[in-house]
Formats: C-alpha cells, structure tokens, sequence
C-alpha cells in the first residue's frame, strides 16, 4: 500500500508516516481504519479523547540513544490514579518502540521476547523478581488500566479494548520492563527510563511552561468547604488539593472539587516557600504547588520536617524537603536499587553509587496544602528508609505495596533562597543533616593529593642538600691516650679553618677501645674571639659471651654537631679521660663542617602533614556526629 | 589552586627547613662558652670544661 490512501468513511486524505502501520485514525472523522490487503477498512470510531496534559503529540520529534524518532500513534490509560499515553514512534531505520510518558516520566521501550513463559496476570505480584539476559528486574507496581482511545499509526490493531493490566518492572540501574497483559499470552517490553532533556524533543505542544496551556490552563476555583480561592496548576495530573484555610482535601478530578476529608491541624503552618512561588533550579523553572508535613514518631519524640511539591510542565514533579534548615531536591527514581553490604552497614546500590543505610521510620503526613498529584490524605503512614552518600540521599517510601524510590541532593537554604527569591535569609541551618556534605570532606582528599606533592618536594630538597652539602673535612689527626702515664692529659689541636657561611661542625670520635670506656670533654676554641663550644662525649664498647651467646654494648665511635659555627680559625681543646684500670687507647678525631641533618626534614615531613590530617580528623569528627543520629549501629 | 593557605605553608615550611639547613642549625644544644682566654693554647689544664669530671656509668653488661 502507498503512504498515502483515502478514508473509507469520509474520503480525507490519510498519510502515512510509516510504511508499517497497520492501524490509523482519520485526523477529520476521528474513524479507526484497519489496512486490509490493499485498502482501509474503517473498525470504529474514537471516542472524545480527556483534556490532554502531556506536551507530546503525533509528529513529535526525538532523539533516544543517538537515534532519532518521530511519534506516529498513541494509545491513551487511564486507572485510579490518573492516565498516561503509550505514544508508538518510528526510528529513523523503521524501528518501531514505545514512548510511555505517565505523570512527565518518560520512558523508552520496545518489544523483546521472554526467554521464559510468562506468569498470568493474576499469578504475578508486586516485589518478584525476574532474571532475563542476565539482568534482575523487580516488579514495581501493577495497574489494572482502562484503555480511553487511540490516535495515529499503530503497529497492530488496538481499538476495541476496555481494561487491560500491567505490570512495571525496574531494575537498579534504571533499566525498565512492562509485561502487558492485553493481548494472550502478553507482550513483554524493555526499555529505559530517559530525562525529559535527554530525549531532545522537537514539535511539542506549546504550553505554558508552568501553569498550563490551551487546554490546561490554571484553573481558578473556590473551595465548597470554605469559599476560599483556589487554583490548580497542574491541572491533568492534580489528583487532590488541600484549602489552606479550612484544611479540606479535594477532589481535583471531580468537577464540584468534592470534599474528600477535613483535618484537624494541630496549628497552621506558613510554607517558608508559599504556594505559587516560582524559581529556577539546576536550569528548570518550578511553581510550588503543594506543602506536607510529614513526621516520625520515635521512641514518643515526633520529628517533622516539610516537604514541598514543584511543578513544571514539562519536567513533571520534584520536591524540596526542609529540616531544621537543611534543604533536599528530591526526585523520584524510576529504579529499583539493589541492597548490597557496604562496609558494616547495609546499603543499596544505585546508577554506580553505593549508598549506606541511615535510618528507617515510619513517617505520618501531619499537615498538607495545596496540589498533589496523589490522593493525599492526613494521617496517612508510610514506611520511610534512607540511604546516604553525602551529599546524596536515597528514599524509599513503601505505601499500599508499592516501593518508591526518591534521589534527594544537599542545598544550601541559601541557594533556595535565591532561586525563588525569597525575602530575608534562609533560616540557618541547625545540627548535622544526614546527607549533609561533610564541609571538609573534599578539601581532606584534596590536601592529602597536595600534601604528598609538598612531600616529593621536600625530597627533593633533601636530595639537594645531600648531593651538594660541603662534608668539608677541615681537621684529621690521631692520637694516644693512657691513663696510667699520668701526665696531663688535656691538649689542644693545630689551629684548622672553618669557611665559607655559617654551618654546623661534626667532631668525630674513633677509638680502638676494647671492652673499656672512654670520656672526651672538648671544646671548640675561635682563635681569635675566644668564644667556645664547650660539650662531652663518651664512647664505651664492651662485649663477651654468657648463657645467651655473644653480646656486643656500646660503639668505639661517637660524633658531636655543633651548630651554627661562623667561620674562622678554630682549636680544639680535647681532654680524655678513661678507667684506671684501662690500659690506653689510640684514637681519631675528625671534624668536618657543612653535613647534612636529617632531622629538619623529618619535621618538616611531619609539619607537611598536620593540615591535612586536621582537616581528616574533623572530617572523622563530622561523620561521628551524623552517624550518632542513625539507626544503624556501627558494629 | 585549591589550596593557596596550604601552599604558603608548605612554601613556608621548605623555606625554613632549607633555611635552617644552610646556616647549620641543629636541633642538639652546646654549651656557648665566651672569651675564653688565649692561655688555654699554652696551658690547657689551666681551662675547666664544663663536662669535665662528669662521671657516668660505663660499665659492660
């Protein structure tokens, strides 16, 4: 068949963008045409499609792993919860995949075969877990749908449906798999989860980046509680609103905005971001639409801390999540982590990063305003863990069997604050926050790099002064010593010359001594100033053998540093002095100036290194503080 | 640079112990004895070290 033929119906023109299609619309008559052989046989008609939320429509244009696609078709889901579109698109090569967008997450898909029977609808369940092509895919949630409507080119015939279910499936890294259980036996498709911006759209509906578009406009409305005003800016995916006045909960879907329930506050709450600000955050603009309270309860203490809802869009929904001034933004991860050991401690692993286990609660939604896209509802408990990797943190929230995911990123209030230009200054924040980056975290790594480089430095130095030091012998001459001669037995040397700047002096001792002690007083005379350097040196060396073997104590030679000698001519007064009972001895007395110390280089060594192992103490000091506060014990 | 104070320090650091190496210091003390006289080149018995007399044990194991 051509890419081009007439409606069966009305005689409209169809085009065809792909060759493939075995279904399509009529863009005029809305009719369902079949291909048949060679020509269209009209199967249905399509029912009024719901107010469109979605950006996408039929001709968009997208790039997905460096392949660009164009949406033909869609099938359009609704279930309790809201809807989605299945938007079928065609790849440059003629491949046929699947675009899923649901509440702005998108996602990528195509048709794969499963190497195994699949379970029947009713045999599968949330938290199993499949292994195909060696990858682990965890059921995520399963969603009994109803099929609302078909538009463009479908790759097979879909249009006379009324329920059909899903099940999600996700694995650690992000990957994705839907069994769809429409057809018999069901379909199995594999995908990934992409980033709105990833996937470089062209030819989306134009609407407004924040608030709606033609026919998604911000709706104004007044609670039938309190009379208050209201607005829904997320018209299409706000499932409940909250009154901030009379602490109603709506029913965003019901066009009378029936009240759902009416909370008790235990006090009102001011949002420090009110409803409706808009600010930028990492490049994309976001509306506050809706504030929560959530809580814990552990050991009778409650906790609080607030979450608030932005909207974009395009972009879909993120949270910032504030306590005691710590400020997170949060997204949900269409992932299922894998738990892992880390360290001692428990963990999961998610896109490469392994996060440690911090603390489980089970937390209480205690106050709520404005738009959610879920059925809110005060007193609603869910189990909360979380997971760090400052200045990361991983959330997961079980609620009604379904595991939730979120990535959360540290800020700083004062970031808030500026994106959303917010009066005065961000509160300051109090104590240590569980993801909060360490502050000195990375200037401790950075300066251990730093300070091995000023380590190579000073041996380099080192090297320096050893390879070019003087070692100038300036004195050498040997002597004899006995005790039993009686004569005087102090001495002074032949005068020597010590140049060039000042330095320090070696005296050298070398004796022959054989178990027998030895005790030089001397003193280093300038000749012409008369000042000395007046020290004493003993050299002892004495060895034998007993019960245990041979032994050795002492050493026939000593040394001596002067330092800081000025130049000049020198003497040496020397005066021995050894055991009565000792016999004599013969010995050297040498003395060089300019040797090198090794001493100075040691300390510096250990003086190079006090920076950086202050800043990795306060850094241990920082991390012992964070950790007091989680639940998982260090042992 | 990420860290200019650490830089200054180590800069600090390798010049005093460069410093200190030249000009001989040392981290061992000497008694400074001054104007000793010029006698003590003709008679050095007459000059009374400090050390001298400063008896130790010296006796093997």
């Amino acid at each position: 068949m051509s890419q081009q033929a007439n409606c069966p119906n009305c005689g409209a023109a169809i085009r065809f963008r792909w060759s493939g299609a075995v279904q399509t619309t009529c863009e005029y008559c809305r009719s369902i045409l079949v291909r048949r052989d060679v020509n269209l046989e009209k199967v249905g008609q399509v029912a009024d499609l719901p107010p469109d939320v979605s950006p996408i429509q039929i001709g968009t244009e997208g790039v997905y792993q460096d392949k660009a696609f164009q949406v033909v078709g869609r099938i359009l889901y609704d279930y309790k919860d809201g809807a989605w579109n299945e938007w079928h698109v065609i790849f440059q090569d003629g491949k046929s995949g699947w675009l899923s967008d649901s509440q702005l997450e998108y996602t990528v898909s195509f048709l794969g075969t499963a190497p195994e029977p699949l379970p029947q609808s009713g045999q599968i369940n949330h938290g199993r877990k499949f292994n195909w092509n060696g990858t682990t895919y965890d059921v995520t949630s399963i969603t009994r749908a109803n099929y609302r409507g078909v538009e463009g080119e479908l790759p097979f015939e879909y249009w006379d449906k009324e329920h059909a279910t899903f099940a999600d499936l996700r694995t650690e890294d992000g990957r994705f798999a839907t069994i769809d259980y429409s057809d018999d036996p069901p379909l199995l498709f594999f995908g990934a989860s992409v980033d709105f911006d990833n996937l470089k759209f062209k030819n989306l509906r134009q609407l407004d980046r924040l608030g709606g578009g033609e026919k998604t406009a911000v709706a104004g409305l007044n609670c039938p509680g309190c009379g208050a005003a209201l607005s829904i800016s997320a018209a299409g995916h706000t499932l409940t609103v909250a009154c901030p006045k009379c602490h109603s909960i709506l029913d965003a879907k019901d066009p009378n905005l029936q009240v759902l329930e009416k909370f008790q506050a235990r006090q009102a709450i001011d949002p420090l971001i009110p409803l409706g600000s808009r600010g930028k955050l990492f490049g994309t603009e976001y509306e506050v639409i809706g504030f929560q309270e959530r809580t814990t309860d552990v050991e009778d203490v409650p906790d609080s801390w607030l979450e608030y809802l932005l909207f974009n869009r395009y972009k879909g929904f993120r949270y910032l999540t504030e306590y005691k001034g710590h400020w997170n933004f949060v997204q949900t991860v269409p992932a299922s982590p894998e738990h892992v050991r880390s360290g001692k401690k428990g963990g999961v692993r998610f896109m490469g990063r392994t996060y440690k286990a911090f603390a489980s609660a089970l937390a209480t939604t205690t106050y709520v305003m404005g738009e959610f896209p879920w059925r809110v509802h005060v007193g609603e408990k869910n189990g909360t863990s979380d997971y760090i990797a400052p200045p990361r943190i991983l959330s997961n929230e079980i609620t009604e069997g379904e595991s939730v995911w979120s990535l959360g990123i540290y800020m700083p209030g004062t970031e808030i604050w500026q994106a959303f230009q917010l009066p005065g200054q961000a509160p300051a924040a109090r104590g240590i926050y569980l993801n909060q980056p360490a502050p000195f975290a990375g200037q401790a790594s950075s300066m251990w790099g730093a300070s091995f480089k000023w380590l190579w430095a000073l041996i380099f130095v080192a090297i320096l002064f050893y390879a070019f030091a003087g070692r100038e012998t300036v004195f050498e001459k040997r002597y004899s010593f006995s005790p039993r001669s009686g004569a005087e037995a102090s001495f002074v040397t032949d005068t020597f010359e010590v140049r060039g700047h000042p330095s320090n002096v070696e005296v050298s001792i070398s004796t022959d001594l054989d178990n027998a002690w030895a005790y030089f007083s001397l003193a280093l005379i300038n000749e012409s100033t008369g000042q000395g350097y007046d020290f004493g040196r003993e050299v002892s060396y004495y060895h034998g053998r007993d019960s245990d073997g041979n032994w050795t104590e002492g050493h026939r030679n000593d040394s001596a540093i002067i330092p800081s000698v000025a130049p000049g001519r020198y003497y040496l007064r020397v005066e021995p002095e050894m055991g009565k009972e000792a016999m004599s001895m013969l010995y050297t007395l040498e003395i060089k100036r300019s040797v090198p110390s090794a001493a100075f280089f040691w300390i510096g060594a250990v003086l190079l290194l006090l920076p950086p192992l202050r800043a990795t103490w306060r850094v241990a000091k920082f991390e012992s503080k964070r950790w007091s506060e989680s639940d998982q014990a260090e042992s | 640079m990420r860290h200019p104070l650490y830089a200054i320090y180590g800069v600090l650091i390798l010049g005093f112990i460069g410093f200190a190496e030249y000009n001989g210091w040392s981290l061992t003390r000497v008694n400074e004895v001054k104007n000793i006289p010029r006698t003590v080149r003709d008679n050095p018995g007459a000059y009374r070290s400090h050390y001298a007399g400063y008896y130790r044990y010296f006796g093997g194991k």
